[in-house]
């Protein structure tokens, strides 16, 4: 299939990272705003200074997490598995479904427990990668690219 | 194709990272805390002790400005009348009781902003006040809330030491000595002074301040511009 014919497939599923990861972040920037309403609230000193530094810190954080999220995004589509990299500088990595041999999920406890986690994609070449990263409900994307194996790999037969 | 670089090179970059993010957080809450809780403003404090080493004397009698001041003063003295409330910790003072109140601030840090008749605003914290003559001191040593209800109509106020005027720039008359030999005398020009230390008080619609300028304009029939 044609690049342009790729691009105009239909997209049925498209995730990118999850904000839980930013979780350590978004907590830092609650103590921050934390500190200044109690400050503010027990009338004491707040330096312009600082109360700046603390502006520039939470909006540097935000915009951070929000391009690194942006980062890196994956779709699946009518015939393949795609992987987005990059924001200005961009790189697409392609799978074909007939070219997955086995797809794996993968959680550690504090993933499990905030609902998202990695999915590992491994080729019938042998190769592998922990390919979707901190997306939520793995499972979930996983069992849908199974379907769409399943459903191609049908087709193929027919 | 994507190269994916080696895992162990990305663990090392992604560590470094977050100890960058969570040390700029680490020293951002400490400035935060610091600065708070030891009343010492970052910036203040050195343009406070540049203004009295390296400077211009100033004493000046002029019309009010409409001013605010958030800073950290040893004492502040205000006499006048208002209908307002002044609430002091949990304590609630009425001040329509007295045709003259007299309140006494000591060691007190917060806002204090002002026009030629009223306090607009006055809300921070206190070590020790004194109202009518009764003094009021904290039990536990802490620093108390105090702030008034609403504006309070002053006759007199007057921070007799340690007042910081960063900027001020309004339309003016008046008399200023700069130096102790040079008078300059203002009618309806622009002043703007930059960076004063010293005393303030202000009464019987008289502004005076009384210490150090880092600069002054005059823009008006005169044009003059001192500065060090």
């Amino acid at each position: 299939m044609s690049r342009k014919g790729k691009e105009e497939e239909k997209i049925f599923m498209k995730v990118s990272n999850s904000r839980k990861l930013y979780i350590p972040i978004y907590f830092m920037i609650l103590v921050l705003v934390g500190v200044i309403i109690f400050i503010k609230y027990n009338g004491l000193m707040l330096d312009n200074f600082i109360l700046i530094l603390v502006g520039l810190f939470i909006l540097f954080s935000i915009k951070f997490t929000e391009l690194h999220r942006f980062s890196n995004s994956y779709q699946i589509n009518e015939h393949s598995f795609v992987h987005n990299k990059g924001i200005f500088s961009k790189k697409v990595r392609s799978m074909d479904f007939l070219a997955i041999s086995s797809i794996e999920v993968e959680q550690t406890f504090w993933q499990r427990l905030l609902g998202y986690g990695d999915v590992s994609i491994r080729l019938y070449s042998g190769e592998t990668d922990n390919l979707v990263k901190h997306i939520n409900n793995p499972a979930k994307f996983a069992r849908f690219l199974r379907e769409r194996i399943y459903l191609k790999r049908k087709e193929k037969l027919n | 194709m994507i190269n994916y670089p080696e895992k162990k090179h990305k663990t090392h970059t992604k560590i470094i990272l977050g100890l960058i993010i969570f040390g700029i957080f680490l020293i951002t809450l400490f400035l935060l805390i610091y600065t708070s809780f030891s009343g010492s403003p970052l910036t203040g404090n050195i343009i406070k002790n540049d203004s009295s080493n390296n400077s211009i004397i100033i004493s000046a009698d002029l019309t009010i400005p409409v001013l605010t001041l958030n800073d950290e003063f040893e004492t502040i003295i205000i006499k006048g009348d208002s209908d307002s409330f002044l609430y002091v910790g949990d304590k609630k003072f009425p001040l329509s009781d007295s045709k003259e109140n007299s309140i006494i601030l000591t060691d007190y840090i917060g806002e204090i902003s002002f026009n030629e008749k009223t306090i607009l605003k006055l809300e921070g914290k206190v070590g020790g006040v004194s109202i009518n003559g009764i003094p009021m001191t904290s039990k536990s040593n802490k620093k108390m809330k105090i702030y008034f209800d609403s504006d309070f109509n002053y006759r007199i106020l007057e921070i007799p030491e340690n007042a910081f005027i960063k900027i001020l720039n309004y339309e003016t008359s008046g008399k200023i000595i700069l130096n102790e030999k040079t008078t300059i005398n203002l009618d309806n020009e622009i002043l703007t002074i930059e960076k004063f230390y010293g005393s303030l008080k202000i009464s019987d619609k008289h502004f005076k301040i009384k210490g150090h300028v880092k600069s002054l304009n005059i823009k008006g029939t005169q044009k003059i511009s001192v500065s060090v």
